[in-house]
């Protein structure tokens, strides 16, 4: 019952700052980190855009398909690999849309959205995910 | 669902409303809030005060304008013209000290459906700041709090609803803020989930939080409020406690049957001189009906029929219900219809919407006061 009477507004305030530190930002962008890297773990058919399909892709253009390709593949792979990585790269940018998306409709984003935290933290594992493809 | 020990909803309520008049700092405070979404007007205007200490009741009927006014509070709409402050904080200005003073939990849980119960919250409170292994226990005591052990380590895909609620609800008290939007916490829930929404929420504010919630329930509001706005078409039509708003709009009727029905116009003419209102009789039942502005008032006509020797067989005072209350300010229908078929011969029909529009001038001039 004593805890009722609310203290005044200086005292909720107290805690209050005005700015998100750099080490709390870097903290964020981590724990984000995180639960990308969990969800990613829980449906891991969405990680096979960035493992298997590259080299998936890589391996039937070189040796499948190599044999159309005039010349041989030895001089082609240069302009093949990067060929897949740019593809790689769009697919999971895609993914990364959806989810984004995804978390927008379901309203987790509000939660975060509402949370003190780092503007960057907010969708880190987006970009997590982009320079793990990359 | 025993949450801050102290859930006795009756001290709760009790206690809550006494701190709601005392002191006068104000928890939030805004002042014609405007929200566009293309041409139409979502807010159009809203003033509101907030005590500390308080559970603030919004209420209106399906797209009125409720959330996307609660939206803008939080930080999470911008706001398109107007003030708003969150304890004296700009909420335009500094939105990143308003997020550390409140928690929001949406209509739709906000949590995240690929994680479990407990990686929400470990995963919320780390954001928060929270050292690593004091989130751990965190969530532990917000889990037991909230009733989900067991489910703990479930995804919430599995959860049903009424969890889902909880669980979000838990995810906004981790930093224990001091003030609390709720949008509509208990749509969708069981009767007995929502009482135990209900417990949770007078346990909060007994723990010195201040509650905004909106709601489209007239119970709830009833039940929870201290003081309540109605929210219609994106601006206020009134505001006040739950028996404010009952007594403003159809004030109280007295329903009084005789015990000898030959003695009714009579009784008719003692009530009318008393009251200088003319009552509705229905002399099949020897009995009348007359709206009293006062419930005091039905003393009187007891006194005036007894030293008239009239006898009455029965008598109560009823006062409107919160539904009366939210159709008279936001029955649109209601009152175009009466305006296109008015009916002379019933008293009480044709002089409900205009007592519903004197009510809403006696309550806003109540709000300048």
């Amino acid at each position: 019952m004593t805890t009722l009477t609310a203290p005044p507004a200086t005292d909720v305030l107290a805690g209050v700052r005005a700015h998100v530190s750099l080490r709390e930002s870097i903290s964020q962008t981590l724990t984000m980190a995180w639960r990308a890297t969990k969800k990613m773990r829980r449906n891991p058919e969405q990680f096979f855009d960035v493992t298997l399909q590259p080299l998936l892709f890589t391996a039937m253009f070189a040796y499948i398909f190599g044999g159309a390709v005039s010349g041989d593949v030895q001089s082609y792979l240069p302009l093949l690999i990067p060929g897949i990585l740019a593809q790689t790269t769009l697919t999971t940018c895609m993914a990364t849309g959806v989810q984004l998306r995804e978390d927008m409709d379901k309203g987790v984003f509000d939660r975060f959205k509402s949370l003190p935290i780092a503007r960057v933290a907010r969708s880190p594992d987006r970009w997590w995910r982009t320079c793990s493809a990359i | 669902m025993n949450v801050f020990s102290a859930s006795d909803p009756d001290r709760a309520s009790g206690s809550g409303s006494g701190s709601g008049s005392g002191s006068g700092e104000l928890a939030v405070s805004a002042a014609g809030l405007v929200k566009h979404f293309g041409g139409t007007r979502a807010v159009a205007g809203i003033d509101l005060e907030v005590r500390r200490g308080q559970i603030f009741g919004v209420l209106g009927p399906n797209g009125a304008g409720k959330t996307t006014m609660l939206r803008m509070l939080a930080t999470l709409l911008p706001i398109d013209a107007g003030q708003a402050h969150v304890f004296g904080v700009d909420v335009r200005r500094e939105p990143h000290r308003v997020r550390q003073l409140l928690g929001v939990t949406g209509q739709y849980a906000s949590v995240d459906e690929n994680l479990t119960g407990r990686e929400n919250l470990w995963l919320f409170a780390r954001l928060q700041g929270i050292p690593a292994r004091e989130a751990r226990a965190t969530s532990l005591r917000l889990l037991e709090q909230f009733d989900l052990q067991e489910a703990a380590d479930k995804p919430i895909s599995q959860f049903s609803g009424g969890m889902r609620r909880r669980l979000d609800l838990a995810a906004s008290l981790i930093r224990r803020p001091p003030l609390i939007f709720l949008d509509e916490p208990t749509t969708g829930l069981d009767p007995r989930t929502r009482g135990q929404m209900w417990d949770t929420i007078r346990a909060l504010v007994l723990d010195g939080c201040t509650v905004l919630l909106t709601t489209q329930y007239l119970d709830e509001a009833d039940q929870l409020a201290d003081r309540i706005a109605v929210i219609d078409r994106g601006i206020k039509v009134a505001e006040g406690t739950s028996d404010q708003l009952k007594s403003s709009v159809g004030s109280s009727t007295l329903h009084l049957r005789l015990a000898a029905p030959g003695d009714l116009p009579d009784a008719a003419e003692v009530v009318g001189r008393l009251l200088s209102e003319e009552p509705v009789l229905t002399p099949e039942l020897g009995a009348l009906n007359v709206s009293l502005t006062d419930a005091d008032q039905a003393a009187d006509v007891l006194i005036a029929l007894r030293q008239s020797n009239l006898s009455i067989s029965s008598l109560t005072v009823q006062k409107p219900t919160l539904d009366e209350v939210f159709l008279a300010l936001t029955g649109h229908e209601a009152a175009d219809r009466t305006a296109e078929h008015p009916d002379p011969d019933d008293p009480t029909g044709s002089s409900g919407p205009s007592d519903s529009g004197d009510s809403t001038d006696e309550l806003t001039l109540e709000m300048t006061r």
